[in-house]
Protein backbone atom coordinates (compact mmCIF):
# COMPACT_ATOMS: atom_id res chain seq x y z
CA UNK A 1 0.00 0.00 0.00
CA UNK A 2 1.21 3.49 -0.86
CA UNK A 3 0.45 6.26 1.61
CA UNK A 4 -3.03 7.43 2.60
CA UNK A 5 -4.10 11.07 2.20
CA UNK A 6 -6.34 12.64 4.86
CA UNK A 7 -7.96 15.95 3.82
CA UNK A 8 -9.16 17.49 7.10
CA UNK A 9 -8.84 20.95 8.63
CA UNK A 10 -8.98 20.10 12.35
CA UNK A 11 -5.41 19.52 13.53
CA UNK A 12 -6.48 17.47 16.58
CA UNK A 13 -8.42 15.18 14.31
CA UNK A 14 -5.42 14.85 12.00
CA UNK A 15 -3.12 14.12 14.94
CA UNK A 16 -5.39 11.34 16.17
CA UNK A 17 -5.44 9.65 12.76
CA UNK A 18 -1.73 10.09 12.25
CA UNK A 19 -1.15 8.24 15.49
CA UNK A 20 -3.55 5.45 14.57
CA UNK A 21 -2.09 4.92 11.09
CA UNK A 22 1.50 5.06 12.42
CA UNK A 23 0.50 2.35 14.89
CA UNK A 24 -0.69 0.26 11.94
CA UNK A 25 2.50 0.95 9.98
CA UNK A 26 0.72 2.95 7.27
CA UNK A 27 1.99 6.37 6.19
CA UNK A 28 -0.66 9.09 6.48
CA UNK A 29 -0.20 12.44 4.80
CA UNK A 30 -2.43 15.34 5.82
CA UNK A 31 -3.85 18.26 3.84
CA UNK A 32 -5.65 21.02 5.73
CA UNK A 33 -7.91 22.45 3.03
CA UNK A 34 -9.55 21.40 -0.23
CA UNK A 35 -7.03 22.87 -2.66
CA UNK A 36 -4.04 21.57 -0.72
CA UNK A 37 -5.78 18.20 -0.75
CA UNK A 38 -6.14 18.15 -4.54
CA UNK A 39 -2.51 19.23 -4.95
CA UNK A 40 -1.18 16.56 -2.57
CA UNK A 41 -3.35 13.92 -4.25
CA UNK A 42 -1.79 14.81 -7.63
CA UNK A 43 1.77 14.84 -6.27
CA UNK A 44 1.63 11.89 -3.88
CA UNK A 45 -0.78 9.53 -5.71
CA UNK A 46 -2.11 8.01 -2.47
CA UNK A 47 -3.66 4.54 -2.35
CA UNK A 48 -6.76 5.88 -0.61
CA UNK A 49 -8.08 9.38 0.14
CA UNK A 50 -10.05 10.15 3.30
CA UNK A 51 -12.03 13.33 2.71
CA UNK A 52 -13.78 15.68 5.13
CA UNK A 53 -16.43 17.86 3.46
CA UNK A 54 -16.60 21.18 5.29
CA UNK A 55 -13.18 22.55 4.43
CA UNK A 56 -11.64 25.99 4.06
CA UNK A 57 -10.90 27.38 0.59
CA UNK A 58 -12.58 24.59 -1.36
CA UNK A 59 -15.46 22.32 -0.33
CA UNK A 60 -15.00 18.56 -0.20
CA UNK A 61 -17.26 17.97 -3.20
CA UNK A 62 -15.32 20.49 -5.30
CA UNK A 63 -12.03 18.83 -4.30
CA UNK A 64 -13.48 15.44 -5.23
CA UNK A 65 -14.67 16.81 -8.59
CA UNK A 66 -11.12 18.00 -9.39
CA UNK A 67 -9.68 14.64 -8.33
CA UNK A 68 -12.13 12.82 -10.61
CA UNK A 69 -11.17 15.13 -13.52
CA UNK A 70 -7.45 14.33 -13.27
CA UNK A 71 -6.49 11.42 -15.55
CA UNK A 72 -3.75 10.12 -13.26
CA UNK A 73 -5.62 10.01 -9.96
CA UNK A 74 -9.27 9.84 -10.98
CA UNK A 75 -9.64 6.18 -9.97
CA UNK A 76 -8.34 6.67 -6.41
CA UNK A 77 -10.74 5.15 -3.84
CA UNK A 78 -12.25 7.93 -1.70
CA UNK A 79 -13.84 7.58 1.74
CA UNK A 80 -15.97 10.41 3.08
CA UNK A 81 -15.54 11.17 6.78
CA UNK A 82 -17.95 13.94 7.70
CA UNK A 83 -20.19 15.54 10.30
CA UNK A 84 -22.85 16.40 7.73
CA UNK A 85 -25.99 14.31 7.56
CA UNK A 86 -25.99 11.65 4.86
CA UNK A 87 -28.99 13.34 3.22
CA UNK A 88 -27.22 16.69 2.79
CA UNK A 89 -26.62 18.09 -0.70
CA UNK A 90 -22.87 18.06 -0.19
CA UNK A 91 -22.84 14.32 0.59
CA UNK A 92 -25.20 13.60 -2.34
CA UNK A 93 -22.89 15.47 -4.73
CA UNK A 94 -19.94 13.36 -3.59
CA UNK A 95 -21.91 10.11 -3.92
CA UNK A 96 -22.70 11.09 -7.53
CA UNK A 97 -19.00 11.69 -8.17
CA UNK A 98 -18.21 8.23 -6.80
CA UNK A 99 -17.13 7.39 -3.25
CA UNK A 100 -16.53 3.99 -1.68
CA UNK A 101 -18.23 4.69 1.63
CA UNK A 102 -19.52 7.60 3.71
CA UNK A 103 -18.80 7.61 7.45
CA UNK A 104 -20.17 9.95 10.08
CA UNK A 105 -17.28 11.08 12.27
CA UNK A 106 -19.15 10.51 15.52
CA UNK A 107 -20.28 7.03 14.47
CA UNK A 108 -16.89 5.49 13.73
CA UNK A 109 -13.68 4.84 15.60
CA UNK A 110 -10.21 5.17 14.01
CA UNK A 111 -9.75 1.38 13.82
CA UNK A 112 -12.89 1.11 11.67
CA UNK A 113 -11.44 3.68 9.27
CA UNK A 114 -8.14 1.78 9.14
CA UNK A 115 -10.10 -1.39 8.29
CA UNK A 116 -11.96 0.42 5.51
CA UNK A 117 -8.72 1.85 4.10
CA UNK A 118 -7.19 -1.65 4.01
CA UNK A 119 -10.30 -2.94 2.24
CA UNK A 120 -10.08 -0.41 -0.59
CA UNK A 121 -6.32 0.05 -0.98
CA UNK A 122 -5.07 -1.50 -4.21
CA UNK B 1 -11.17 29.38 11.95
CA UNK B 2 -13.55 27.09 10.10
CA UNK B 3 -16.57 28.96 11.50
CA UNK B 4 -15.25 32.27 10.34
CA UNK B 5 -14.53 30.93 6.90
CA UNK B 6 -18.00 29.49 6.58
CA UNK B 7 -19.86 32.51 7.88
CA UNK B 8 -18.06 34.69 5.37
CA UNK B 9 -19.23 32.32 2.70
CA UNK B 10 -22.81 32.58 3.90
CA UNK B 11 -22.61 36.37 3.70
CA UNK B 12 -21.14 36.20 0.24
CA UNK B 13 -23.95 33.92 -0.79
CA UNK B 14 -26.52 36.37 0.47
CA UNK B 15 -25.04 39.18 -1.59
CA UNK B 16 -24.65 36.91 -4.53
CA UNK B 17 -28.26 35.76 -4.28
CA UNK B 18 -29.73 39.25 -4.29
CA UNK B 19 -28.57 39.63 -7.86
CA UNK B 20 -30.01 36.23 -8.56
CA UNK B 21 -33.38 37.33 -7.12
CA UNK B 22 -33.61 40.13 -9.61
CA UNK B 23 -32.55 37.92 -12.48
CA UNK B 24 -35.01 35.25 -11.48
CA UNK B 25 -37.77 37.81 -11.14
CA UNK B 26 -37.05 39.32 -14.56
CA UNK B 27 -37.11 35.85 -16.04
CA UNK B 28 -40.48 35.09 -14.48
CA UNK B 29 -41.82 38.44 -15.68
CA UNK B 30 -40.67 38.03 -19.27
CA UNK B 31 -41.36 34.32 -19.71
CA UNK B 32 -44.26 33.79 -17.35
CA UNK B 33 -47.98 34.28 -17.79
CA UNK B 34 -49.16 37.68 -19.00
CA UNK B 35 -51.22 39.31 -16.26
CA UNK B 36 -54.37 41.12 -17.36
CA UNK B 37 -54.23 44.08 -15.00
CA UNK B 38 -51.51 46.13 -13.41
CA UNK B 39 -52.59 45.23 -9.86
CA UNK B 40 -52.48 41.56 -10.69
CA UNK B 41 -49.00 41.97 -12.12
CA UNK B 42 -47.88 43.78 -9.00
CA UNK B 43 -49.29 41.05 -6.74
CA UNK B 44 -47.44 38.37 -8.69
CA UNK B 45 -44.24 40.36 -8.49
CA UNK B 46 -44.57 40.75 -4.73
CA UNK B 47 -45.40 37.11 -4.15
CA UNK B 48 -42.52 35.99 -6.32
CA UNK B 49 -40.19 38.21 -4.37
CA UNK B 50 -41.51 36.95 -1.02
CA UNK B 51 -41.20 33.36 -2.18
CA UNK B 52 -37.62 33.78 -3.32
CA UNK B 53 -36.69 35.52 -0.07
CA UNK B 54 -38.27 32.75 2.03
CA UNK B 55 -36.36 30.11 0.12
CA UNK B 56 -33.12 31.94 0.72
CA UNK B 57 -33.98 32.23 4.40
CA UNK B 58 -34.45 28.44 4.51
CA UNK B 59 -31.08 28.09 2.84
CA UNK B 60 -29.44 30.30 5.47
CA UNK B 61 -31.05 28.33 8.31
CA UNK B 62 -29.91 25.08 6.72
CA UNK B 63 -26.37 26.37 6.42
CA UNK B 64 -26.36 27.51 10.03
CA UNK B 65 -27.42 24.04 11.20
CA UNK B 66 -24.78 22.40 8.99
CA UNK B 67 -22.04 24.55 10.46
CA UNK B 68 -23.34 23.98 13.99
CA UNK B 69 -23.40 20.20 13.40
CA UNK B 70 -19.84 20.25 12.22
CA UNK B 71 -18.52 22.32 15.09
CA UNK B 72 -20.42 20.35 17.74
CA UNK B 73 -19.60 16.92 16.40
CA UNK B 74 -15.90 17.30 15.64
CA UNK B 75 -14.74 17.58 19.29
CA UNK B 76 -16.93 14.64 20.29
CA UNK B 77 -15.47 12.53 17.47
CA UNK B 78 -11.97 13.41 18.69
CA UNK B 79 -12.77 12.49 22.31
CA UNK B 80 -14.42 9.23 21.26
CA UNK B 81 -11.60 8.27 18.87
CA UNK B 82 -8.80 8.97 21.32
CA UNK B 83 -10.45 7.11 24.20
CA UNK B 84 -11.09 4.20 21.89
CA UNK B 85 -7.39 4.10 20.96
CA UNK B 86 -6.24 4.26 24.59
CA UNK B 87 -8.73 1.52 25.58
CA UNK B 88 -7.49 -0.63 22.69
CA UNK B 89 -4.01 -0.43 24.20
CA UNK B 90 -2.44 1.60 21.35
CA UNK B 91 -0.46 3.62 23.92
CA UNK B 92 0.46 0.62 26.06
CA UNK B 93 -1.28 -1.47 28.71
CA UNK B 94 -4.17 0.15 30.60
CA UNK B 95 -4.90 -0.91 34.18
CA UNK B 96 -8.41 -1.83 35.27
CA UNK B 97 -9.09 1.37 37.20
CA UNK B 98 -8.17 3.60 34.26
CA UNK B 99 -10.14 1.32 31.96
CA UNK B 100 -13.17 1.70 34.24
CA UNK B 101 -12.92 5.50 34.22
CA UNK B 102 -12.42 5.69 30.47
CA UNK B 103 -15.36 3.37 29.85
CA UNK B 104 -17.57 5.78 31.84
CA UNK B 105 -16.25 8.69 29.78
CA UNK B 106 -16.99 6.73 26.62
CA UNK B 107 -20.59 6.04 27.71
CA UNK B 108 -21.03 9.75 28.51
CA UNK B 109 -19.62 10.80 25.12
CA UNK B 110 -21.91 8.37 23.31
CA UNK B 111 -24.85 9.83 25.23
CA UNK B 112 -23.74 13.34 24.31
CA UNK B 113 -23.41 12.40 20.65
CA UNK B 114 -26.93 10.99 20.67
CA UNK B 115 -28.29 14.10 22.35
CA UNK B 116 -26.58 16.47 19.92
CA UNK B 117 -27.83 14.39 16.99
CA UNK B 118 -31.37 14.58 18.32
CA UNK B 119 -31.18 18.32 19.01
CA UNK B 120 -29.91 18.89 15.48
CA UNK B 121 -32.75 16.77 14.10
CA UNK B 122 -35.22 18.90 16.06
CA UNK B 123 -33.61 22.12 14.75
CA UNK B 124 -33.92 20.84 11.20
CA UNK B 125 -37.55 19.85 11.75
CA UNK B 126 -38.42 23.23 13.23
CA UNK B 127 -36.52 25.18 10.61
CA UNK B 128 -38.33 23.11 7.96
CA UNK B 129 -35.08 22.14 6.27
CA UNK B 130 -34.99 18.33 6.49
CA UNK B 131 -33.97 16.49 3.34
CA UNK B 132 -35.71 13.23 2.53
CA UNK B 133 -34.13 10.71 0.16
CA UNK B 134 -37.32 8.85 -0.72
CA UNK B 135 -36.99 5.35 -2.13
CA UNK B 136 -39.89 3.19 -3.37
CA UNK B 137 -37.98 0.02 -2.48
CA UNK B 138 -38.13 -0.12 1.31
CA UNK B 139 -38.75 -3.66 2.57
CA UNK B 140 -39.81 -3.09 6.16
CA UNK B 141 -39.59 -6.80 7.05
CA UNK B 142 -35.94 -6.86 5.93
CA UNK B 143 -35.17 -3.58 7.70
CA UNK B 144 -36.66 -5.10 10.88
CA UNK B 145 -34.63 -8.33 10.49
CA UNK B 146 -31.35 -6.42 10.06
CA UNK B 147 -32.08 -4.21 13.03
CA UNK B 148 -33.06 -7.12 15.27
CA UNK B 149 -29.86 -8.96 14.31
CA UNK B 150 -27.72 -5.95 15.20
CA UNK B 151 -29.48 -5.30 18.54
CA UNK B 152 -29.66 -8.91 19.78
CA UNK B 153 -26.23 -8.77 21.39
CA UNK B 154 -27.27 -5.83 23.61
CA UNK B 155 -30.78 -7.12 24.32
CA UNK B 156 -29.78 -9.45 27.14
CA UNK B 157 -32.47 -11.68 28.66
CA UNK B 158 -34.96 -10.49 26.04
CA UNK B 159 -36.20 -12.49 23.09
CA UNK B 160 -36.01 -9.98 20.21
CA UNK B 161 -37.89 -11.29 17.19
CA UNK B 162 -39.51 -10.26 13.92
CA UNK B 163 -42.93 -11.50 12.86
CA UNK B 164 -44.07 -10.70 9.31
CA UNK B 165 -47.83 -11.37 9.03
CA UNK B 166 -48.01 -10.89 5.26
CA UNK B 167 -45.74 -12.66 2.80
CA UNK B 168 -44.64 -11.11 0.51
CA UNK B 169 -44.96 -7.76 2.23
CA UNK B 170 -45.42 -4.85 -0.24
CA UNK B 171 -42.59 -2.30 -0.35
CA UNK B 172 -43.19 1.17 1.04
CA UNK B 173 -41.96 4.57 -0.09
CA UNK B 174 -39.73 6.13 2.56
CA UNK B 175 -36.30 7.48 3.44
CA UNK B 176 -34.33 4.42 4.50
CA UNK B 177 -32.15 6.10 7.14
CA UNK B 178 -35.11 7.85 8.74
CA UNK B 179 -37.25 4.70 8.91
CA UNK B 180 -34.32 2.87 10.51
CA UNK B 181 -33.95 5.70 13.00
CA UNK B 182 -37.64 5.47 13.95
CA UNK B 183 -37.50 1.70 14.32
CA UNK B 184 -34.28 1.83 16.37
CA UNK B 185 -35.91 4.44 18.59
CA UNK B 186 -39.00 2.28 19.22
CA UNK B 187 -36.99 -0.89 19.86
CA UNK B 188 -34.40 0.74 22.16
CA UNK B 189 -37.26 2.44 24.07
CA UNK B 190 -38.87 -0.97 24.51
CA UNK B 191 -35.54 -2.40 25.67
CA UNK B 192 -35.22 0.27 28.37
CA UNK B 193 -38.55 -0.72 29.90
CA UNK B 194 -38.42 -4.49 29.39
CA UNK B 195 -36.40 -6.60 31.83
CA UNK B 196 -37.57 -10.01 30.66
CA UNK B 197 -39.85 -11.61 28.12
CA UNK B 198 -39.89 -10.50 24.51
CA UNK B 199 -39.88 -7.61 22.04
CA UNK B 200 -41.57 -8.40 18.75
CA UNK B 201 -41.41 -6.29 15.59
CA UNK B 202 -44.56 -7.12 13.67
CA UNK B 203 -45.17 -6.11 10.05
CA UNK B 204 -48.45 -6.34 8.13
CA UNK B 205 -50.41 -4.70 5.32
CA UNK B 206 -53.54 -2.64 5.91
CA UNK B 207 -55.08 -1.11 2.80
CA UNK B 208 -52.56 1.21 1.15
CA UNK B 209 -50.22 1.07 4.14
CA UNK B 210 -47.74 -1.22 5.81
CA UNK B 211 -48.08 -1.17 9.58
CA UNK B 212 -45.04 -1.89 11.73
CA UNK B 213 -45.56 -2.52 15.45
CA UNK B 214 -43.09 -2.93 18.29
CA UNK B 215 -44.69 -5.03 20.99
CA UNK B 216 -42.96 -5.53 24.32
CA UNK B 217 -43.70 -7.37 27.57
CA UNK B 218 -42.25 -4.55 29.67
CA UNK B 219 -43.75 -2.60 32.51
CA UNK B 220 -46.08 -0.44 30.41
CA UNK B 221 -46.87 3.27 30.57
CA UNK B 222 -49.24 4.74 33.16
CA UNK B 223 -52.47 6.14 31.63
CA UNK B 224 -51.79 9.76 32.64
CA UNK B 225 -48.42 9.75 30.89
CA UNK B 226 -49.65 8.28 27.64
CA UNK B 227 -51.01 11.45 26.05
CA UNK B 228 -47.72 13.36 26.33
CA UNK B 229 -45.52 10.67 24.76
CA UNK B 230 -44.99 12.33 21.38
CA UNK B 231 -44.34 15.80 22.77
CA UNK B 232 -40.89 17.33 22.95
CA UNK B 233 -38.82 16.40 26.03
CA UNK B 234 -41.49 14.01 27.25
CA UNK B 235 -40.06 11.27 29.44
CA UNK B 236 -41.80 8.36 31.02
CA UNK B 237 -41.16 8.24 34.77
CA UNK B 238 -38.50 5.84 35.89
CA UNK B 239 -39.20 2.97 38.31
CA UNK B 240 -35.95 3.32 40.23
CA UNK B 241 -34.22 6.71 40.27
CA UNK B 242 -31.34 7.16 37.85
CA UNK B 243 -31.91 4.11 35.70
CA UNK B 244 -33.64 5.59 32.66
CA UNK B 245 -32.09 9.04 32.69
CA UNK B 246 -30.15 8.48 29.47
CA UNK B 247 -32.96 9.45 27.10
CA UNK B 248 -33.49 13.02 25.94
CA UNK B 249 -37.24 12.76 25.51
CA UNK B 250 -36.87 13.77 21.88
CA UNK B 251 -36.90 10.38 20.16
CA UNK B 252 -40.67 9.93 19.80
CA UNK B 253 -41.16 13.59 18.83
CA UNK B 254 -38.62 13.25 16.01
CA UNK B 255 -40.09 9.89 14.96
CA UNK B 256 -43.57 11.39 14.74
CA UNK B 257 -42.39 14.30 12.57
CA UNK B 258 -40.46 11.99 10.23
CA UNK B 259 -43.27 9.48 9.82
CA UNK B 260 -45.86 12.20 9.21
CA UNK B 261 -43.67 13.86 6.55
CA UNK B 262 -43.41 10.50 4.79
CA UNK B 263 -47.22 10.19 4.69
CA UNK B 264 -47.74 7.86 7.62
CA UNK B 265 -48.77 8.00 11.24
CA UNK B 266 -47.31 6.79 14.54
CA UNK B 267 -49.27 5.96 17.66
CA UNK B 268 -49.43 4.04 20.90
CA UNK B 269 -51.75 1.15 20.09
CA UNK B 270 -51.98 -0.14 23.64
CA UNK B 271 -50.09 -0.03 26.90
CA UNK B 272 -50.97 -1.66 30.18
CA UNK B 273 -48.91 -1.36 33.34
CA UNK B 274 -47.29 -4.70 34.11
CA UNK B 275 -48.21 -6.24 30.75
CA UNK B 276 -46.40 -4.20 28.11
CA UNK B 277 -46.66 -1.61 25.35
CA UNK B 278 -47.42 -1.72 21.64
CA UNK B 279 -46.25 1.18 19.46
CA UNK B 280 -47.14 1.21 15.75
CA UNK B 281 -46.38 3.31 12.68
CA UNK B 282 -47.72 3.23 9.14
CA UNK B 283 -46.05 4.08 5.84
CA UNK B 284 -47.66 4.31 2.39
CA UNK B 285 -47.13 1.41 -0.03
CA UNK B 286 -45.04 2.40 -3.08
CA UNK B 287 -47.15 3.68 -5.95
CA UNK B 288 -50.21 4.35 -3.75
CA UNK B 289 -52.07 7.65 -3.98
CA UNK B 290 -50.58 8.86 -0.69
CA UNK B 291 -47.06 7.85 -1.77
CA UNK B 292 -47.40 9.94 -4.94
CA UNK B 293 -48.73 12.95 -3.02
CA UNK B 294 -45.85 12.73 -0.53
CA UNK B 295 -43.24 12.45 -3.29
CA UNK B 296 -44.68 15.56 -4.94
CA UNK B 297 -44.91 17.48 -1.67
CA UNK B 298 -41.35 16.63 -0.64
CA UNK B 299 -39.81 17.48 -4.00
CA UNK B 300 -41.53 20.89 -3.92
CA UNK B 301 -40.33 21.58 -0.37
CA UNK B 302 -36.67 20.67 -0.76
CA UNK B 303 -34.52 23.71 -0.10
CA UNK B 304 -33.05 25.23 -3.26
CA UNK B 305 -29.77 23.65 -4.16
CA UNK B 306 -26.35 24.61 -5.46
CA UNK B 307 -25.69 27.68 -3.36
CA UNK B 308 -23.42 25.74 -1.01
CA UNK B 309 -19.83 26.80 -0.52
CA UNK B 310 -19.41 28.95 -3.61
CA UNK B 311 -15.92 30.36 -3.61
Amino acid sequence: MNKVLLIEDDSLFVKMYQKKFAHEGIELEAAYDGSEGVQKAKEGKPSVIILDLMLPKMSGSEALKQIREDQEIKATPVLILTNLNTTSDEVNKCVELGVKETFLKTNVTPDQIVEAVKRYAQ
Amino acid sequence: MAIKQNSTQVEENTIHTQDQDIEELQKIQTEGIKPTTEAYQKAIRELTHANIRLRHLDKAKDEFISIASHELRNPMAIIKGNINMVLAGDDGPVNDEVKDVLTDVMVAVERQIRLVNELLDVSRIEAGVINFNLSPQIHLDQTAQLLAASLRSVAQNIDLKVNNLQNPLPTVQADHDKVSQVLINLVTNAMKFTDRGSITIETKQKGDYVITCVIDTGRGIPKDEQEHLFKKFSKVSSPSPGTISAGSGLGLYISKKYIEKMGGDIWLEKSEPGIGSNFCFSLPISGSKMAKEVAEEISSLQPIKDLHFKS
